[in-house]
């Protein structure tokens, strides 16, 4: 100050002059800057005054359910939180699907029922389909457990045997009792798609291998290498070819327990996909069902979706990322993500319902991109059954693209993948290329 | 004489608004860089419970510790941070699977105790703006 005041008004702006256009040049550098990084900042669909995006991160179907929807508040709309009320709506609507059909956690799905029914019907060795049965005696573990369930006792009452361990023996012996059961038009509209894949891929998917999962019981509580018997004991309570589906009319050999994992988040996605259609305001979103990935619609600044593949073998990696442009669906099947080792062996949560054993293609990752959710997860376990060789005849017959990953770390990828997937993980290679 | 003292004031005053200004272009930028490369290579873990973001934890390093997320019905998980990675290490709910699943510090591996409705997702921000929209596992 006291400077300032030593110089005279002339000298004062004078000088001033140099000073404050050197002032306006660093402003508008500083501004530039600020200018040019605040748009990274903020991140894509911000910088438009109409457009918003809504994250969801969830559960659902036993899984992470995590979402992007972007909306543009500009179409009308008599919901001003759209994006959150989207988020609300697919949650519930995922909730339901788990809980009134598809889970066989669950005892009072289409499918727990069925399991419930199969189950009493093996034990008690009677009867038809009757409703008030139903959840009463579910346990289908009991049945086959050695004794140690109270449910046990009936299955001294209904057959001739009386020691528990030979139970499932005895109604392998005798002709299985099939049961009909009246599917809802969701449910048996699944189920046909699902059978589909399974006579196309000759047994590699199977909806029939509930059993045999919890006896591996990979992924759960208790998992553990079962004995040779234990599995052969299984084995005559599985098979697709024994369900038959008329309409809504299910048959259901007495015993068999459905298991519709292999294909529950895929189904998640396509009724999410029908869901979208229905909101107005959502111009675009990507949902993930534990990893079972829907694209929807395009990204308000137009670009393509990146979908990243994970590393099978680098649980922080990518091996690559894919390009898709509009609706996608994209699943993939691992030996990476249920699994568990003993005495150096990988024991993975898909299993060979030929052998009864986890799957041992050569394999270790399947991805497959398509057009419907249910499809490219029942797709990405048959390939991971099939194995590379016996996939591709499978995957041309449904539309379906996909990329293989085999133990030796080849990477091989379909046709219509080729140019939109990228490896990117340097452990890998392409044998084509 | 008092004529060059009066130019060496203006030089010496022009010399400082000058030093001044660049000081102040040089620590906005700085600062700006700072903001922006500071989320750069972040990666960090954000916790949810029944859907509600309810915590982001840095897992850089400088938030590594240990602490408990309790439910309004008494449930309680106990999450650790360290070494890049986070993981539940005790829990209330009857399975412990979110305790056995270990730790994580990917993406790709969220921790989900379902029994509480805990949900740890990962997340990274490399700041190039090439994350990918999805991951498919």
């Amino acid at each position: 100050m006291i400077l300032f005041r030593k110089i005279p008004q002339r000298y004062l702006l004078h000088g001033a002059v140099p000073a404050f256009s050197g002032c306006a040049v660093l402003c508008v550098i500083v501004f530039l800057l600020t200018g040019c990084a605040l748009p990274s900042l903020s991140g894509a669909g911000s910088s438009d005054s109409d457009a918003d995006v809504q994250t969801l991160t969830s559960l659902a179907m036993g899984t992470t359910l995590t979402a992007t929807f972007y909306t543009d508040a500009s179409i009308s709309s008599t919901d001003d939180n759209t994006g959150e009320y989207t988020g609300e709506k697919v949650t519930s609507l995922l909730t339901d699907l788990e809980n009134d059909v598809l889970s066989w956690r669950v005892e009072t799905s289409e499918i727990g029922q069925i399991n419930a029914e199969a189950a009493v019907s093996c034990v008690a060795g009677s009867g038809q389909y009757s409703e008030s049965d139903a959840g009463s005696e579910s346990d289908t573990d009991s049945v086959y457990d050695s004794g140690s369930e109270t449910d046990s006792d009936l299955a001294y009452d209904s057959g001739s045997e009386t020691d528990s361990d030979s139970t499932c023996d005895t109604y392998y012996e005798t002709e299985p009792e099939v049961y009909e059961i009246t599917l809802s038009d969701t449910l048996a509209s699944y189920l046909t798609e699902i059978l589909d894949v399974s006579l196309n891929s000759g047994g590699a998917l199977d909806p029939t291998v509930g059993l045999l999962s919890q006896l591996w019981d990979i992924g759960g509580s208790n998992p553990r290498i079962p004995s040779e018997d234990e599995i052969a004991a299984v084995l005559p309570f599985t098979g697709y070819e024994r369900l038959s589906l008329s309409g809504n009319l299910l048959s259901v050999p007495a015993g068999m327990a459905l298991d519709l994992g292999a294909v529950g988040k895929g189904i998640g996605c396509d009724a999410v996909g029908e869901l979208l259609e229905a909101e107005d305001t959502v111009t675009a979103a990507v949902v993930s069902i534990g990893g079972s990935i829907l694209t929807w619609g395009t990204k308000p600044d137009g670009t393509d979706w990146s979908v990243a593949i994970r590393d099978p073998r680098d649980e922080d990696g990518y091996l690559g990322i894919l390009k898709v442009t509009g609706t996608c669906y994209i699943s993939t099947s691992g030996d990476y993500e249920k699994y568990f080792i003993e005495d150096g062996t990988r024991y993975c949560h898909i299993l060979d319902p030929e052998t009864g054993y986890p799957a041992d293609s050569g394999l270790i990752s399947v991805t497959v991109v398509c057009d419907s959710g249910l499809l490219s997860d029942a797709l990405s376990t048959a390939c991971f059954v099939l194995g590379y060789e016996d996939s591709l005849s499978l995957l041309s017959l449904y539309g379906a693209e996909a990329i293989f990953v085999d133990e030796d770390k080849n990477v091989y990828v379909t046709d219509g993948l080729a140019d939109i997937f990228t490896l990117s993980a340097d452990e890998y290679t392409l044998p084509e290329s | 004489m008092k004529l060059k003292d009066k130019r060496k004031d203006e030089q010496t005053l022009f010399v400082i608004l000058t030093a001044t200004l660049i000081i102040i272009a040089i620590a906005s930028v700085a600062g700006i860089a700072h903001l922006y490369l500071g989320r750069e290579a972040g990666t960090y873990a954000e916790i949810y419970r029944n859907g509600d973001l309810i915590r982001t934890v840095s897992l850089d390093g400088s938030e590594d510790g240990v602490f408990t997320i309790y439910g309004e019905d008494g449930s309680f998980n106990t999450i650790e941070v360290s070494g890049g990675t986070i993981a539940v290490t005790d829990a209330s709910c009857p399975d412990l699977l979110c305790v056995h699943m270990g730790a994580t510090g990917s993406a790709a591996l969220p921790i989900v105790c379902l029994p509480n409705g805990l949900v740890i997702q990962v997340k990274t921000d490399d700041g190039t703006g090439d994350e990918p929209d999805a991951v498919s596992y």
